[in-house]
């Protein structure tokens, strides 16, 4: 009888997840697991467990003492296919959203009055999707992705409303310990400034380690393991040696390798990427989005990737979401959305995007404080377009009435009445 | 570190020279007679002879000449002989005006009261202090934290004259819980004589205890908020870490460094004892060693009690840099 094993399982031994328990009155997998005490609680030090891992083979790595697992589900054959990794083609970027974000609002309660900085977000990815996240300073990007996982301080932030949907939960209404295995888990955050986002008095070994032991309940010695892996992976030379460093020891691109190393570090399906590149030279940028363009393709996860940098979403998105005071102002597949851009701000950043954006390294204050005229006020909630008095196509009824989404063609929405087509 | 350790031990020798030669200068300048405590009755011509026995009429520089040789010389020659049974030829030791005993026998003999209280009070002020400083910092304008302002606001600018003085109206006076005065040949020996020593302690513990916590707690708190705010904190939340273990590591770890030199820096004011609380609680400590001694004119004693602060002074400004560096990885000192 050739039962599966559900882990996530995923090729490469690289693994992750917690595996769930499930009750058995198999025999074998009593026998299972009662001897997994010993053993740590995971199955991810494995090497290559396969989807197709029958139940014999994991017996004998249990009597070999080669197995760590302690609670393990034996499952259909077809649940297993279905946990089994995307193909991340670009054909590939298709099934159920890994996470939907629905009319997220959040409110900071200032002492002068409240910001509305997020203003009904709504949006989905698909796994394998890589959805650019571009806008100028203060539109909201930070606070948006941050309100997903709420990992903003609360107070002064609250999220007044909205829905994010991830892993077939509300993560708004989630128990903060359900919040906390998400976070670092299946969900993986790169910060905007490797500089500052690194502990400094703690070994780059320590802080790559700690999310391995709690989410994946890795000894001590197995997590310094992948430890290695995961800073070879993200292209850091010697890493053995350097798990030993501190933070200061490393340059800023290395450093924020091994935020990416931190991020990647439990196999996540969702990586979000809070301007990765901005704080670092052009060159050095162009190597970590390299690198996570071929992380994507090998780890088949979802990327949300916050920039300012229009030239650099080009090179790697598959769609685009602009923001604008708070909210999404066009949403759109990335050829769309340079051919074809339907929001004004949208035109007006195409038009401040020079043609060479990387060979030069202009800084991208140069490039966006460019479109004239003052980054709209959030206090208040909306009551008119944000865009309005910088808008070139500005009429009364965006003065009256803050626009909805409009449906542009499949796949494309601009927040703009020009769009009303009744 | 070694060789910066040690490269700072040699600098120290000419900064105590320098140190003890104004102390002794300092000391010298002020207008104090050794006979001036003694009785009436003893007419001037003995006067002057107990003077001159002192060596008080010779040059200054003679003086302090010998008086440093005593302490370098004489003084370790004569604890090697008592301690590891040496038997070295000892000169004359740093005699006191007062008692005409030797200062070092008068130190060691004050040595534990001042340890016994001021050394528990530095202690249990500072494991007040980082829970204090710690919670305070986290929940920051909490009713806790109002609290705790309010006692380290007390805690600053209360002397421990008054603090001490109402400690011993209300509790000795008022209530009769507790021993107004410090007993200092009680011993113990059962658990009775134990409750007792533990009751004559609470006070001119708490006492000094306060403005140690007030100190403590106030610069964790403001440290903790410094890091609380910090990305990497930001970055611990999001690698999944429980909030115990983003404070209570990755913040408190990085708090502590500032406070830890904090604390450092505070010891040799311990062996300097509360001298005010010391008078109060009648602790016949160190402090209180150097108050009778300023009084009597009690050159040798001032100077040899003055020096050793200087020398635990100097001693813990580099204990202080070192452990910096231990904290802080980044810290590299060769
Ligand atoms: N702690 C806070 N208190 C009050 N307002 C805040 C706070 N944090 C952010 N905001 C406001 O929220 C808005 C959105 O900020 P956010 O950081 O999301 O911008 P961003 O798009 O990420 O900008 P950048 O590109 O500069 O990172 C801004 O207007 C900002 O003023
Ligand atoms: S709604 Fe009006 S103001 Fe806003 S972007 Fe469209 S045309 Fe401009
Ligand atoms: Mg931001």
């Amino acid at each position: 009888m050739p039962l599966n094993l559900l882990g996530k399982c995923r090729v490469n031994g690289v693994q992750k997840r917690r595996v769930h328990s499930v009750s058995s009155r198999n025999a074998a997998f009593e026998r299972l697991q009662c001897g997994g005490n010993r053993l740590s609680r995971t199955l991810c030090t494995l090497p290559s467990i396969t989807c197709e891992l029958s139940l014999q083979l994991l017996l004998r790595f249990f009597m070999q003492g080669r197995l760590r697992c302690e609670i393990m589900a034996l499952v259909s054959p077809s649940m297993v296919a279905s946990s089994a990794p995307q193909p991340t083609t670009e054909s590939a970027v298709s099934g159920e959203p890994v996470i939907t974000v629905d009319n997220l609002h959040t409110v900071f309660h200032t002492q002068d009055g409240d910001v509305h900085a997020v203003n009904g977000v709504t949006f989905s990815l698909r796994p394998g999707e890589l959805l650019g996240v571009v806008g100028e300073s203060g539109s909201g990007k930070s606070v948006t992705m941050m309100s997903l996982l709420r990992l903003l301080p609360m107070p002064p932030a609250e999220i007044t409303s909205g829905e994010v949907h991830f892993g077939g939960q509300d993560l708004l209404k989630l128990g903060t310990n359900a919040l906390r295995d998400l976070r670092g888990g299946d969900v993986g955050f790169i910060f905007q400034d490797p500089m500052t986002s690194l502990n400094p008095v703690f070994t780059v070994g320590f802080q790559l380690t700690e999310p391995l032991r709690i989410h994946m309940g890795l000894s001590k010695a197995d997590a310094m393991e992948r430890a290695v892996e995961l800073l070879e992976l993200v292209g850091i030379p010697s890493a053995r040696e350097r798990l030993k460093d501190f933070p200061h020891q490393f340059s800023g691109g290395m450093r924020q390798r091994v935020m990416i190393a931190i991020a990647l570090a439990c196999d996540p399906k969702l990586l979000i990427a809070d301007e990765p590149t901005t704080a670092l030279d052009v060159t050095v940028q162009a190597q970590i989005i390299e690198l996570v363009k071929e992380l994507r393709e090998r780890l088949g996860m979802a990327i949300i990737w916050i920039t300012h940098d229009l030239g650099v979403v080009a090179g790697i998105a598959d769609r685009v979401a602009v923001m604008y005071g708070g909210q999404i102002v066009e949403y759109a597949e990335v050829k769309h959305l340079y051919d074809d851009p339907k929001h004004p701000y949208t035109k007006a950043l195409l038009q401040t995007l020079p043609s060479h954006e990387f060979a030069h390294g202009d800084t991208r204050e140069e490039r966006l404080v460019s479109i004239p005229g003052q980054a709209p006020n959030l206090k208040g909630p909306l009551k008119a377009c944000p865009f309005a008095p910088r808008c070139e196509y500005v009429h009364q009824r965006c003065l009256d009435e803050n626009p909805p989404m409009f449906d542009v063609r499949d796949g494309q929405q601009s927040r703009c009445w020009l769009e009303d087509q009744t | 570190m070694l060789n910066y350790t040690i490269r700072r031990l040699l600098i120290a020798i000419p900064t105590l020279l320098f140190i003890s030669f104004v102390i002794f200068f300092i000391v010298k300048l002020s207008p104090s007679d050794p006979t001036a405590n003694l009785p009436l009755t003893i007419p001037p011509e003995v006067r002057e002879k107990i003077r001159e026995s002192l060596g008080v009429n010779q040059p200054l520089v003679v003086q302090f000449y010998l008086w440093l040789k005593q302490l370098m010389i004489s003084e370790p020659l004569y604890w090697s002989n008592q301690w590891f049974g040496t038997n070295f030829e000892v000169g004359q030791r740093i005699i006191s005006y007062q008692t005409r005993s030797p200062v070092m026998d008068i130190v060691i003999q004050r040595m534990p009261q001042t340890l016994i209280v001021v050394g528990t009070s530095y202690i249990v002020g500072i494991l007040i202090a980082l829970p204090i400083g710690i919670i305070s910092a986290y929940r920051q304008y909490s009713w806790f934290d109002n609290a705790g302002t309010l006692v380290s606001m007390i805690g600053f600018s209360v002397p421990p004259f008054f603090s001490g003085v109402l400690a011993i109206v209300i509790f000795s006076v008022l209530l009769g819980w507790l021993p107004s005065i410090y007993d200092t040949t009680h011993t113990v020996t059962d658990w009775d004589s134990f409750v007792v020593q533990f009751k004559q302690m609470i006070m001119p513990v708490m006492v000094l205890a306060l403005q140690t916590t007030a100190q403590i707690s106030r610069f964790l708190r403001a440290s903790m908020l410094d890091n609380l705010n910090q990305d990497y904190v930001r970055t611990a939340r999001a690698k999944g870490l429980k909030e115990q273990t983003v404070v209570l590591v990755h913040v408190l770890r990085n708090s502590l460094i500032p406070v830890i030199t904090v604390i450092a820096l505070g010891v040799p004011a311990i062996f300097g004892g509360a001298i005010i609380t010391e008078q109060v609680f009648k602790v016949n400590g160190l402090g209180q060693l150097l108050i009778i001694s300023i009084q009597a004119g009690d050159v040798p004693t001032v100077q040899t009690l003055t020096f050793m602060f200087a020398v635990l002074i100097v001693l813990f400004n580099l204990i202080a840099d070192v452990l910096y560096g231990i904290m802080d990885p980044r810290i590299r000192y060769d």
